[in-house]
C-alpha cells in the first residue's frame, strides 16, 4: 500500500514538473517577399502530433515545452523548424520555395521545363556539335541522340543520308521526321532530276548548322501529335540563335582540315603482274593504280562569324559562314555560303514582334555515282592494271571495259546550284491574364539548278557527240500558324496550360528539264549551241494541307503532370472521303522526386516516371494515290499518246501509327549522374503498301491500306559529371536498340527483290531482310559454286532460297567523355552500330572471279584444277547468296578533339573574351571485320527497303582539323 | 490606342486560314473516266498503245536481243548478268529481264482492251474510223499475246481491260487457245484494217503477215494441214496484194534515213523517242555496251558470197566481231521491224515444207531471198533438205531481228540444236507473277 501511493506521488511529481516545463508561445506568421501576414500555416510540435493553423492574421498561439522544436510549413514554402529555447514570442518569415523545374525546352508550339515534360524528348545543344567538321545538319546530329539514327549512307559531299527515329514506321511513305526550324517545317528530301541512282543531293545539306543553339528531338506520340500526320517518324525541332538582352559576343569559328579515303579500306585489287598470271596474258608496260589516279587529299574548311546583340527590348543576331568540302574523289565537292539574321524586338511589354531569314547559295560539283556505266568511282575498281589512263598521242584510253574515269573527272562537268532562302517573321502578344497569342509566318524556297555536260573526250558524250542536261527545280512552301495559349497557376498547387491552334501550308513545285546532243565541239557546254533536242518537259505539283490543334497541360503541385494533345489535319494528298484525319495523345508523368519519401534521400535529385499513349500519323505518300489516273508522254511517231498509269483506290487513307512508350528519368548526386530510359511500342496499321499485282493485269501495284508493322525497344541516355575540380571529366552515352517486325501484308504477299541485294518485305520478319541461295563453298571436283538445295527436288530453284541476312541493326551506341585540365580540353566520341548485315553487291563484280572487271587479290586463290580446295570458285556466277553477306558491325573512333583554352588575362589585353584552338580528328579509325569500303553504306540513299546494301559505293574519309574558336 | 491596333492585326492574322489549299489536281495525269471520251482520246490511247511496243521488254531491245541470245545467234559479252543468266539454261525465275518481257506485253494488252472496250460508246467517230482503231487495237493485241507464247507457252489471256481490282487474277490458258484467240483478233482486224501504208502503224497487210505466222506456228504444234494452208495464203495475201517488194540492197534496209518498200509492220523511232539498240550490239572500241556479240556459230554458218554476212557483221579494231544492224549510237533512231516481206515468203516456203507442198514452189520461195541476198539457187531437192535450206535462211536473212529462238521453238529443234532439256525450251514463267496470281502455274522444270 505505501509502494503504490509512493509510486503514484512520484509519477504526479513526474507530470507536474513536466507541465510545469510548457510555456505558452505566440507569433506571427509572415511572408519574406512581401511581410504580409499569412493564413493557414501549419505549426507544429516536432515529434508530436501538437499543432495549430495560423489564423486570419497569420497568428498562432500554442503551449509547448521550452525545449520543443516547432515546425512551420505551407505549400510553395520553405519548411522551417525553430527550436522555442524558452522563448514565448517567436515570428517567422516564410520564404518561397523555388521549384528547380530544370532548363526550358522548345517543344511544339511552346516552351516548357524539362522537369515537366510527361513524354520522351531529347536535347542536343550546340556545345555537342561544335567540334564536328561535317556541317550538315544530320552530319553534325550522328551518334548525339538515343534512337536518332544516322546513316551516312556514302561519302559523297553534300550526299543524302537516312534518318530515322524509332525503326522508321512505313515501309512506302517517308520515313524521315520531321524538321521544324523556329516553327516552320522546312522542305528536306532530294529533288535532283538527273539521275546519280542512288546518291541524291539532299536539301538539307544546305541548311547551317552554325546557326543552330539547340535540336529538340521528339520522339513518342505524346511529344508529336501536336504535328499530326507528319509526326509519326519523330520530330526535331531546330531553335537558332537568337541575340540576348546582356550583353554583344561576337564569335568567330575557324577550322581547315584534310581529308583522305582510308587506305586500308580500299580493296586489295590485282596489279598488271597478277593481272597477267590470273589471265594467262603477258601484256607489259603498264600498271594502272586506278583508284589512286582519281582519289586525292582533299581539304575541308569551315568559317562562321557571328555577332550576337541587344538590350532589354531588341535582341540580334547577325551570321555568316562558308563551309567547303572537296571529295576524295577527285571533281567531287560541296561549297556552302550563307547568311541569317535574327531579330527579336519588343514593341510594346506585352506585344514581341521577331523574325528572321537565312540565306544559303551552294555548288555540289557531282560525279555519277554507283549504278551507272559512267561513274569514276566503280569504273576505277573495275578497269584491270593494265590499261593506261592515257594513249601514246595523248588522248584518253578507252580500250577497257569501261569508260576512263580519268577522262570522266576532268572533262565531265557536272554541277547542281542551289539557292535556299528561309525565312520566318512572328508577333507575340503576352496579356498579364496567362494568355499569349503567336502568329507565325513562314517560308523556306528552294531553288535547284542542274547542269550537266559530257564532251566528246569522254566515253558518254562521244557517243552523243556531246551530251547537255539542264534541269531547275523550284521547291517554296509557305507555312502560317496562329497559337492562343493560356496558363494560370492556382496558388502553384494547380498549374494549367492551354493551347489551341490553327495552321496551314501550301507546298509548291515546279520543274524544267532538258537535254540536248551534238554540240560544236568540247568548248560548248550549254544547250543553245546543241543540234537537237533529245527532251524537253516541265511539270507543276501543289499540295496543301490545314491543321486545327489543341493542348492542354495539367500538373499537381509540379509533382503529377497530365498532358493531352489533339490534332487535325486535312491533306489535299487524300480523296474527299477522307480528307481529315484525327491525331489524339496524352501522357502522365509522375516526379517522384517530389514525394517527401524521396524528398529525404539525399542521393536522389530527380526522379519521374513518364507514360503516353497517342496516335500520330504520315503522309509521306504519292500526291494523287487514290485516283485512277491515265498519264501523258506516251508517244509515238510524233504524236502524243496516254495510258493508264494507276488503278483508283477510294477507299485510300492516312497511315496511323499508335504510339505507346515508358520512361524514367533519374537523376543522382545533385544530377551529378542522370539517366534517361525509355521503352516504346509502335504500331504501325494501316500501312500504305503498293499491293503487288499480277504483272498480266497491267499493272504493277496498287497503293493501299494493307500493312502493319511495329517497333519496339529501348533507349537510354547516361550522363555522369565524373570528376570535378582541376581535372574534369564528363561523359555522355546512349544505346538504342529497336526490333521492327512487319506484321501483316496483304495475303501475305511478299514484296520481294528490291534493289542489288534482293531485300524483301515479308510477314513476321524485319522490312528489308535479305533472302537469296545458301552457298556452301565450291565444289573441288568443279570449280563451280555450290548451293544448298533447300526443297531437295535436284535443282536449284527460286525455291531454294530463303532469309540470309538482316540490314537492320541490334543496337547502337554513341559514347563521348570529355576530359578538361587547366585549360585543356580533351574529347572522343565513339559511334557503333552492331548486328546488321551488309550485302556487298561490289565482290559480285570483283570477285565472282568475272571477266571483265578488275579482280582482287583474294582471286589469286580461285579454283583451278580438280582436288583444289579454296572458298573462291573458277568462275563467278551470279546468283545472289549468302556469299556476299557480310557483318557490318562496326566501332567507329567517330572523333578526337584536343583543345586549348587560352587564360582570360592574356586575352584581354587583346579585346578578345575567349580564344581557343584545336586539331580534331573524325573517322580515325573503324573495328569492322566488313570487307567492303565502308560498313556505313547503302547505294539506294534513303530507301525504305533497299537497306545495308553496298555497290560501289564512295565510302566516308578520314578527317583531321584544325581550328579556332574566338569570342570577342 | 496603338495596343488595340496591334491587337487587332494580330486577331485578323488569325482569321487567315486557306482551305482553298487542299483543292488541287494533278498537272500531268487525266482521271482514267474522263481520258477516252471522245476521238482525240481514242488516238491519244492508241498512240499510246504503239508506245508501250516500244518498251525495254519489247521492240526496243529484248524482242530483238532474247530471241537470239536465248539462242544461238548471238553470245553475251557485257556487263549485265541477267542476259548471261538467260544464255545459260535454267533461266531462274527471278530474272529481271524476263519479268520485264512479261510484264512490258501485258501493260501493252492493257492499253489496248481499254481502248476496245471503249469504243462503241465514242460518239464523234465515223465507222470507218471505228474499224481502222479497232482494228489496230486487235492485231497490237495479238502480237503481244502471240510474243508472250514465243517464249512462256501457254500465257492468260486478257481480253478485258483492268479497271479495278475485281477478277484481277487470271489463269493460264493452253497454247493452242492463245493461238486461237490471236486468230481470232487477226481475223476480225484484217478484215477492218485499211490497206493504206501508214508508217509505224498496223494495217490489212500487217495482220495478215502475223496470221500467216500464227497458223504456222499452230501447224507446227497440231500438225492440222488446214493450219499450213491458211499460212500459206495468208502469206500469198501479202506478197501479191500488198504492194511491197524485196528491196535489192539488203544494206539498206538498215539505215533509218531510207524508206523501206520491203517493210509491212515496223516500230519507229526517232531523236526523242529513241531506242539503244546501236548502243547495246556495238563494240566497246566504237561507244558502244557490247552488251552482247555475234557467236562464231552464227559467223561460220554463212554461205561464202552471202552478202548479209557484212551487212549483219563487223570487226572493231581487236578483231572482235559485233552486230551492225543497228548503227544509230549517238540519236537512237534505228528503226525495228516487226514484219518485212522476205519473212513471208520463208514462212510460205516452211508451210509447203512441213506438208509436203511441191519442191519447186519451195525452191522459189526460198530462191527470191537468197538471190537477194547475192547466192545461187538453192541445191536443196527434198523435203529434209529444204526443211533445213528454210531453216538456215531464216537464221541468216533474220539475224540480230529476234527470230532465232522462236523458229528453233516452232520447228521444235531447240533441244537438239541447243543442246538443253526440252523443258527449257519454255522460259519460266516470272517469280513476280507466280507470288501474285494466285491461279497461276508454273512452267514444268522451275
Amino acid at each position: 500500500m505505501r509502494k503504490t501511493t509512493l509510486l503514484l506521488l512520484m509519477f504526479t511529481f513526474f507530470i507536474s514538473s513536466l507541465w510545469a516545463q510548457t510555456i505558452p508561445v505566440s507569433g506571427t506568421v509572415t511572408s519574406a517577399t512581401d511581410n504580409l501576414p499569412m493564413p493557414g500555416v501549419t505549426v507544429q510540435v516536432k515529434g508530436s502530433q501538437k499543432g495549430t493553423i495560423t489564423d486570419i492574421n497569420g497568428t498562432y498561439k500554442l503551449d509547448v515545452a521550452s525545449n520543443a522544436t516547432l515546425v512551420f510549413t505551407f505549400i510553395g514554402m520553405k519548411l522551417q523548424e525553430i527550436p522555442v529555447d524558452g522563448r514565448k514570442t517567436i515570428n517567422v518569415g516564410m520564404e518561397e520555395e523555388r521549384v528547380d523545374l530544370g532548363e526550358v525546352v522548345v517543344v511544339g508550339y511552346s516552351t516548357t521545363s524539362k522537369k515537366l515534360i510527361s513524354g520522351s524528348v531529347g536535347t542536343v545543344n550546340e556545345n555537342e556539335l561544335k567540334n564536328i567538321p561535317m556541317r550538315t545538319i544530320d552530319g553534325v546530329l550522328q551518334g548525339k541522340a538515343a534512337g536518332v539514327s544516322i546513316v551516312q549512307n556514302s561519302g559523297t559531299p553534300g550526299g543524302q543520308n537516312s534518318i530515322k527515329m524509332r525503326g522508321g514506321s512505313s515501309i512506302n511513305a517517308s520515313n524521315q521526321p520531321l524538321i521544324v526550324i523556329d516553327g516552320v517545317p522546312t522542305i528536306t528530301g532530294s529533288f535532283g532530276q538527273i539521275g546519280y541512282s542512288g546518291q541524291e543531293i539532299d536539301a538539307m545539306s544546305d541548311l547551317n548548322p552554325n546557326d543552330i543553339e539547340s535540336f529538340t528531338i521528339l520522339k513518342d506520340a505524346s511529344a508529336t501529335a501536336i504535328y499530326g500526320s507528319r509526326a509519326s517518324n519523330g520530330v526535331i525541332l531546330i531553335t537558332t540563335k537568337k541575340g540576348n538582352t546582356q550583353k554583344t559576343n561576337v564569335n568567330l569559328n575557324t577550322s581547315y582540315g584534310w581529308q583522305t579515303m582510308p587506305a586500308e579500306r580500299i580493296p586489295d585489287l590485282m596489279n598488271a603482274a597478277q593481272w597477267n598470271e590470273f589471265k594467262g596474258t603477258d601484256i607489259q608496260g603498264t600498271d594502272t593504280d586506278w583508284m589512286k589516279e582519281i582519289t586525292q587529299v582533299a581539304p575541308t574548311s569551315n568559317t562562321e562569324l557571328s555577332v550576337s546583340s541587344g538590350n532589354d527590348k531588341t535582341r540580334l543576331f547577325i551570321s555568316g559562314s562558308y563551309y567547303g568540302q572537296d571529295g576524295t574523289v577527285r571533281a567531287t565537292s560541296f561549297d556552302r555560303y550563307s547568311g541569317r539574321i535574327n531579330v527579336d524586338h519588343k514593341l510594346l511589354p506585352e506585344l514581341t514582334i521577331g523574325g528572321g531569314v537565312s540565306m544559303t547559295y551552294s555548288k555540289n560539283n557531282r560525279v555519277e555515282g554507283d549504278q551507272t556505266l559512267y561513274g569514276p568511282l566503280p569504273n576505277a575498281l573495275s578497269i584491270p592494271a593494265i590499261y593506261p589512263v592515257y594513249n601514246q598521242d595523248g588522248t584518253y584510253n578507252e580500250d577497257s571495259p569501261y569508260a576512263n574515269p580519268v577522262a570522266i573527272i576532268n572533262e565531265t562537268v557536272n554541277v547542281a546550284y542551289t539557292n535556299r532562302n528561309n525565312g520566318n517573321i512572328y508577333l507575340e502578344y503576352k496579356c498579364r491574364n496567362g494568355f499569349t497569342f503567336t502568329s507565325k509566318w513562314g517560308a523556306d524556297i528552294y531553288n535547284l539548278r542542274e547542269h550537266e555536260y559530257d564532251p566528246i573526250t569522254t566515253a558518254q558524250g562521244l557517243k552523243y557527240n556531246g551530251l547537255g542536261i539542264e534541269g531547275t527545280s523550284y521547291v517554296s512552301n509557305l507555312v502560317g500558324s496562329n497559337v492562343l495559349q493560356y496558363v494560370k497557376s492556382i496558388d502553384k498547387v494547380h498549374n494549367f496550360e492551354a493551347l489551341a491552334g490553327i495552321s496551314f501550308e501550301k507546298y509548291a513545285r515546279r520543274t524544267t528539264y532538258i537535254e540536248a546532243t551534238n554540240f560544236p565541239n568540247e568548248d560548248f557546254q550549254y544547250i543553245t549551241s546543241a543540234a537537237t533536242i533529245r527532251a524537253a518537259s516541265a511539270y507543276a505539283l501543289d499540295r496543301g494541307m490545314t491543321s486545327y490543334f489543341g493542348q492542354f497541360k495539367y500538373n499537381y503541385m509540379y509533382k503529377y503532370i497530365f498532358t493531352l494533345t489533339a490534332r487535325a489535319d486535312g491533306s489535299s494528298k487524300f480523296g474527299e472521303n477522307n480528307r481529315f484525319g484525327y491525331f489524339p495523345a496524352g501522357s502522365f508523368a509522375w516526379r517522384l522526386s517530389e514525394e517527401p519519401f524521396i524528398k529525404g534521400v539525399s542521393a536522389i535529385s530527380d526522379l519521374k516516371l513518364r507514360s503516353s499513349i497517342g496516335f500520330t500519323g504520315n503522309d509521306g505518300i504519292g500526291d494523287f494515290a487514290s485516283l485512277g489516273l491515265y498519264d501523258g508522254g506516251y508517244n509515238y511517231n510524233q504524236q502524243a499518246g496516254i495510258a493508264p498509269t494507276q488503278l483508283p483506290n477510294p477507299d485510300l487513307k492516312w497511315e496511323t501509327t499508335l504510339q505507346t512508350g515508358f520512361g524514367i528519368d533519374l537523376g543522382l548526386f545533385n544530377d551529378r549522374i542522370s539517366l534517361i530510359a525509355d521503352v516504346y511500342y509502335n504500331r504501325t496499321s494501316d500501312l500504305l503498301l503498293a499491293r503487288p499485282l499480277a504483272l498480266s493485269s497491267g499493272f504493277t501495284n496498287i497503293t493501299a491500306n494493307i500493312g502493319e508493322m511495329e517497333n519496339k525497344g529501348v533507349e537510354f541516355v547516361l550522363n555522369t559529371d565524373n570528376l570535378k575540380g582541376d581535372l574534369s571529366w564528363t561523359t555522355s552515352f546512349n544505346f538504342s536498340a529497336n526490333r521492327n517486325k512487319v506484321i501483316k501484308m496483304y495475303n501475305g504477299q511478299p514484296i520481294t527483290d528490291q534493289g542489288r541485294g534482293n531485300n524483301w518485305v515479308m510477314e513476321r520478319e524485319p522490312i528489308g531482310v535479305f533472302v537469296g541461295y545458301v552457298c556452301l563453298g565450291v565444289d573441288p571436283t568443279t570449280g563451280n559454286l555450290v548451293y544448298e538445295d533447300l526443297n531437295g527436288d535436284g535443282s536449284i530453284t527460286a525455291d531454294d532460297r530463303k532469309i540470309i541476312g538482316n540490314p537492320n541493326p541490334d543496337f547502337t551506341l554513341g559514347l563521348t567523355n570529355t576530359f578538361g585540365y587547366k585549360g585543356f580540353d580533351f574529347s572522343f566520341f565513339l559511334h557503333s552500330i552492331y548486328g546488321n548485315d551488309i550485302f556487298n553487291g561490289t565482290r559480285i563484280y570483283i570477285e565472282g572471279p568475272t571477266d571483265l572487271d578488275n579482280q582482287t587479290t583474294s582471286v589469286l586463290r580461285r579454283w583451278q584444277k580438280p582436288g583444289d580446295v579454296t572458298d573462291i570458285p573458277r568462275i563467278g556466277d551470279d546468283l545472289k547468296s549468302s556469299r556476299f553477306i557480310e557483318n557490318g558491325s562496326f566501332l567507329r573512333i567517330k572523333n578526337v578533339t584536343l583543345g586549348y583554352t587560352l587564360p582570360k588575362d592574356l586575352l584581354k589585353r587583346i579585346y578578345m573574351k575567349s580564344a581557343r584552338i584545336y586539331v580534331s580528328g573524325q573517322n580515325l579509325y573503324t573495328f569492322t571485320t566488313y570487307s567492303g569500303m565502308d560498313p556505313e553504306v547503302n547505294y539506294a540513299s534513303t530507301d525504305n527497303i533497299i537497306m545495308g546494301t553496298d555497290f560501289f559505293t564512295y565510302p566516308q574519309s578520314r578527317i583531321i582539323l584544325v581550328g579556332l574558336n574566338i569570342g570577342f | 490606342m496603338k495596343k488595340i491596333l496591334y491587337l487587332l492585326t494580330a486577331l485578323s492574322l488569325s482569321f487567315i486560314s486557306c482551305n482553298k489549299v487542299l483543292d488541287v489536281s494533278p498537272v500531268d495525269s487525266v482521271s482514267a473516266d474522263a481520258a477516252i471520251k471522245d476521238k482525240v482520246g481514242v488516238q491519244r490511247a492508241l498512240t499510246g498503245s504503239y508506245n508501250a511496243l516500244q518498251s525495254v521488254g519489247l521492240y526496243s531491245r529484248n524482242a530483238i536481243a532474247i530471241g537470239d541470245l536465248s539462242a544461238d545467234n548471238l553470245t553475251w559479252t557485257g556487263t549485265m548478268l541477267e542476259y548471261g543468266q538467260i544464255e545459260n539454261k535454267p533461266i531462274p525465275s527471278e530474272n529481271s529481264i524476263i519479268e520485264g518481257m512479261w510484264a512490258a506485253s501485258y501493260d501493252g494488252i492493257n492499253r489496248v482492251n481499254n481502248i476496245l472496250v471503249k469504243l462503241p460508246s465514242i460518239p464523234d467517230l465515223t465507222p470507218e474510223e471505228s474499224d481502222a482503231y479497232e482494228g489496230e487495237a486487235l492485231f497490237i493485241r495479238a502480237l503481244l499475246h502471240y510474243y508472250l507464247s514465243g517464249y512462256f507457252g501457254g500465257v492468260p489471256i486478257r481480253i478485258q481491260p483492268t479497271l479495278d481490282l475485281s477478277n484481277i487474277d487470271i489463269a493460264r490458258s493452253t497454247l493452242t487457245q492463245v493461238y486461237d484467240q490471236v486468230i481470232t483478233d487477226l481475223t476480225a482486224a484484217k478484215a477492218k484494217l485499211p490497206g493504206d501504208k501508214l508508217d509505224g502503224r498496223a494495217n490489212t497487210f500487217s495482220a495478215s503477215a502475223l496470221l500467216a505466222k500464227v497458223y504456222l506456228a499452230k501447224f507446227q504444234l497440231t500438225g492440222e494441214k488446214a493450219m499450213a494452208d491458211l499460212a500459206i495464203s495468208e502469206a500469198g495475201r501479202v506478197i501479191t496484194e500488198g504492194g511491197y517488194s524485196i528491196v535489192p540492197s539488203f544494206t539498206g534496209l538498215f539505215d533509218p534515213a531510207t524508206p523501206s518498200a520491203e517493210s509491212i509492220f515496223e516500230i519507229v523511232y526517232d531523236v526523242q523517242n529513241y531506242n539503244r539498240l546501236a548502243q547495246y550490239f556495238y563494240s566497246r572500241d566504237l561507244s558502244g555496251r557490247y552488251e552482247f556479240a555475234p557467236t562464231t556459230g552464227l559467223i561460220q554458218s554463212f554461205e561464202v558470197g552471202d552478202v548479209r554476212l557484212n551487212a549483219s557483221v563487223a570487226y572493231d579494231a581487236k578483231a572482235r566481231p559485233y552486230g551492225i544492224k543497228y548503227n544509230d549510237i549517238s540519236g537512237g533512231a534505228d528503226r525495228v521491224y516487226v514484219f518485212r516481206l522476205a519473212e513471208m515468203y520463208l514462212i510460205r516456203a516452211e508451210a509447203l515444207a512441213y506438208s509436203d507442198g511441191d519442191i519447186t514452189s519451195i525452191q522459189a520461195d526460198i530462191d527470191v531471198i537468197r538471190n537477194r541476198a547475192g547466192l545461187e539457187n538453192t541445191k536443196a531437192a527434198d523435203i529434209p533438205g529444204l526443211k533445213i535450206a528454210v531453216q538456215n535462211e531464216c537464221r541468216h536473212e533474220f539475224a540480230f531481228e529476234g527470230h532465232r529462238w522462236s523458229d528453233l521453238v516452232r520447228t521444235k529443234t531447240a533441244a537438239s540444236l541447243l543442246g538443253i532439256d526440252e523443258k527449257y525450251t519454255l522460259f519460266p514463267i516470272p517469280l513476280a507473277e507466280m507470288q501474285t496470281n494466285s491461279l497461276m502455274k508454273p512452267n514444268d522444270g522451275y
